[in-house]
């Protein structure tokens, strides 16, 4: 919300209804455009040889946290490049954070942070040094430096790795000592190419909390990955590039309020099933199927918890009663198949 | 401490270096001291700083930026909060701080030796840093190509490095006259060659500040490159004994001489530039797509280096006509031969820069410069030797820009060849932009 003075205040007594209402509304599209972080206007991206983007349009809010997916080729890291104000642009406009990166870059520059997906790392560096020198290169005041390398490494967990030479690491530790680096000087947003690529499994589940930790703080992510299902636990929001173009840009959990899809499925089919779901006013859409059932739901997970409870009680036997999303995969499957046909 | 410098010292100075530098150095002392006592030591200090700074050091700076692009950390580097000028002096110094550490003990050396010449030194150690600046400059050049081999580029930021320092080291440590005859004034030789040293550091460092200024996004192009071009223009104008050098050329007075010399040296900066700098197809169609909207200022940086040079060429050729022209007798019929001349020299040059894009346009795969490369020997070396040979020296305007000759032979065939070859070139740009994704600009 847009601050208001007293003196504002005092001024809005008196006003007649519309009037009022008309502020309302100016108000809250100030506060929209303001929560807009990056917005791409018509991005077009040529290489000597092909055109990589064409024609571009999206808004990102600040705070979230979006999966940039589509195949080999589509146009992905360039796009990152041209957010980041690395190459320029052929036509169309970039601006972060209400900066135009062509016309002020290096103001983009300090905002925001990139994982590159060859990382770019020096590898006749220690681990320590090149923390060092990301620190003083980026401009982080001297004084804050050794807290801000610390809590990066310890966040990366690569602390007792500081003295190796970069170049003896192994492909997962370089990948998280380059998510150091690109996070050490805070920026508004971080864009990372691919940055599970290369992690075992254990490092992914920590990554994935870790950037959920950084959207929770405030920090916009843009996060490049062919690897959905982990995007999944993370992301807010999805955005499919292909050939250059974005051909979905949409939320990846359903807004609250909206009836969710649940399924439910049992150990054996019983025709008590659908006479017991059809009896709970929440449900609608009802769709079953041998021993499953789909269907809508508009309660809360407190109501879904007392549906299983009357489900238990009425004598099935419940295997399992979960959300059934509209998984990442499958809107891209979706996608990709409607754009071959 | 310029967080650059911080970086380049920690990986050219690890203590293993600070201590084998001069361990060696100290042995090829003993051996040179065996050898021949104190003057070879002095030499063999002189030698090692050469070999150090020039040879060794030029190569380190042409790697400093070339590294950098290789190992896929410029882009970091350009997104960082470094500033152009830390970024330079951090480059430049820090990439060769190895051999500046091995340098100060040849110093130390030199100066322990009796027979060691102080002047000589300093202009050493001078050349030195320019032959490092140089490097690194040119090495910013390069990069603006669109080349797959990097590696390679940096042995050319270093080949052509050394070949400009060659003669000049040639000339100030061997050849040495007592003085120079500059614009009339008599200058001691020593204080003429250490003022140019400066000088020559001065923009070359200034280059390379502006360069790094510009891929680090801060602005757009300056008119650094343009002031250097009037700079050595008129520099190499200055050189008394030049006159008599171009003196067929038939000017009509030293004055215009002086003028007729800057337009060659713009003419030969122009070659120069059109050689060495990479011919960027796609930096060539944002700079023509902005020069044809009207806004030449935001495509400065876009435009090739010799484009300025041969604005300042033709500039200087207009102005030796028009002194030509004005400076004869009342009554006095025109001097063909000298306004042919410089005619002519303009038409060679875009002809062969219409040529030589031809061939970077039909060489598609690269290897452009080793055409223009052959080209070049062929047309002013190999054609005119066999011409002369076949006893048709008359015909030798036809090749070559001729101060004599009759004026329909020395302009009339370069005339259509340029005409032809502008038309070749734009055939052929058209070709390649109904293949290319985005439309070509100015209709061409
Ligand atoms: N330097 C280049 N020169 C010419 N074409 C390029 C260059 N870099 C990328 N391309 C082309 O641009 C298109 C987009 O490439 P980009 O690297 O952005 O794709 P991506 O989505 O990141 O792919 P991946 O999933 O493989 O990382 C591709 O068709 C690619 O061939
Ligand atoms: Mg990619």
């Amino acid at each position: 919300m847009v601050p208001v003075s007293a003196d504002q205040r005092r001024r809005r007594v008196g006003r007649s209804l519309v009037e009022r209402i008309a502020w309302h509304r100016a108000t809250r599209h100030q506060a929209e455009a303001r929560s807009l972080l990056i917005v791409v206007r018509n991005l077009i991206f040529d290489y000597p040889t092909k055109r990589a983007l064409c024609g571009v349009s999206f808004e990102i809010k600040a705070g979230t946290i979006t999966g940039l997916v589509g195949p080999n080729g589509a146009g992905k890291t360039t796009l990152l490049r041209c957010l980041a104000g690395l190459d320029v642009v052929s036509s169309g406009t970039v601006s972060v954070d209400r900066i135009d990166v062509t016309e002020a870059p290096r103001e983009v520059h300090r905002r925001l942070g990139l994982l590159q997906d060859d990382l770019g790392l020096y590898d006749a560096l220690s681990v320590r040094q090149s923390l060092n020198y990301q620190a003083a290169a980026y401009g982080i005041p001297s004084r804050d430096r050794q807290r801000r390398i610390q809590d990066s490494i310890n966040r990366l967990g690569i602390a007792d790795r500081l003295d190796d030479k970069v170049g003896a690491l192994s492909r997962g530790l370089r990948q998280r000592l380059a998510i150091a680096q690109a996070m050490l000087h805070r920026p508004k947003v971080l864009l990372l190419d691919e940055p599970a690529s290369g992690l075992d499994p254990e490092a992914r589940a920590n990554l994935s909390e870790l950037l959920r930790a950084l959207g929770t703080e405030g920090m916009t992510l843009m996060v490049s990955s062919h690897i959905l299902a982990e995007l999944e636990d993370y992301t807010t929001h999805m955005m499919i590039l292909r050939n250059g173009r974005v051909v979905e840009h949409c939320p990846t959990r359903a807004p609250v309020g909206r009836p969710r899809r649940l399924r439910v499925a049992l150990v054996q089919p019983s025709s008590g099933l659908r006479q017991c779901l059809a009896a709970d006013p929440q449900v609608s859409g009802l769709d079953v199927e041998g021993a499953a059932a789909r269907f809508d739901f508009t309660g809360d997970t407190f109501a879904q918890a007392q549906l299983l409870r009357s489900l238990i009680q009425s004598g099935l036997q419940v295997a399992t009663l979960q959300e059934e999303q509209k998984s990442m995969q499958s809107v891209y499957s979706e996608k990709m198949r409607g754009m071959k046909r | 401490m310029n967080p650059e410098f911080q970086r380049n010292l920690w990986l050219e100075l690890p203590p293993h270096r600070m201590v084998a530098m001069p361990a060696v150095l100290v042995l090829v002392f003993f051996a040179a001291w065996l050898a021949g006592g104190s003057i070879s030591f002095a030499g063999a200090a002189q030698l090692l700083i050469g070999l150090l700074l020039i040879i060794w050091g030029s190569r380190l700076a042409a790697e400093a930026v070339l590294a950098e692009v290789i190992g896929r950390t410029w882009d970091t580097q350009r997104m960082s909060a470094l500033g152009p000028w830390e970024m330079t002096w951090g480059k430049l110094i820090g990439s060769t701080a190895f051999m500046w550490y091995g340098s100060i003990w040849c110093v130390i050396g030199f100066l322990l030796s009796p027979h060691g010449n102080f002047v000589l030194l300093i202009r050493l150690l001078l050349a030195g840093l320019e032959a490092q600046a140089l490097a690194l400059l040119l090495s910013m050049v390069l990069i603006r190509g669109e080349s797959d081999s990097l590696r390679f580029q940096v042995t050319i930021a270093q080949t052509v490095t050394l070949l400009v320092m060659a003669p000049f080291l040639f000339f100030t440590m061997f050849n040495r006259p007592d003085s120079v005859y500059w614009y009339g004034f008599i200058i001691p030789f020593d204080a003429f060659v250490t003022l140019f040293q400066l000088v020559f550091v001065g923009w070359t460092v200034l280059g390379t500040y502006q360069m790094l200024r510009t891929a680090l996004q801060y602005s757009k192009g300056s008119p650094t490159w343009l002031m250097f071009l009037i700079f050595s223009s008129a520099f190499i104008a200055g050189f008394d004994h030049l006159q008599s050098f171009v003196a067929s050329a038939g000017m009509p007075t030293p004055a215009v001489t002086r003028l007729f010399i800057a337009f060659c040296a713009a003419i030969i900066l122009t070659y120069a530039c059109a050689v060495v700098e990479p011919k960027s197809l796609v930096r060539l169609r944002q700079w023509l797509a902005l020069f044809f909207a009207g806004h030449m200022r935001q495509g400065e940086h876009l435009s090739p280096a010799w484009f300025a040079a041969l604005v300042v060429a033709v500039v200087l050729g207009v102005l030796t006509v028009v002194n030509i022209v004005g400076l004869r007798a009342p009554g006095a019929p025109l001097p063909v031969g000298p306004l042919a001349l410089v005619a002519a020299v303009l038409l060679f040059t875009v002809r062969d820069l219409a040529l030589f894009y031809y061939l970077v346009l039909y060489s598609r795969f690269g290897g452009g410069n080793l055409v223009i490369g052959v080209y070049l020997i062929a047309a002013y070396f190999l054609l005119p030797v066999i011409l002369s040979s076949a006893r048709l020296g008359s015909l030798m305007p036809i090749l070559v820009p001729s101060p004599s000759g009759p004026p329909e032979l020395v302009v009339l065939p370069v005339l259509i060849e340029a005409l032809a070859a502008v038309g070749l070139v734009i055939r052929r740009w058209r070709a390649a932009s109904a293949e290319s994704p985005s439309r070509m600009p100015g209709g061409l």
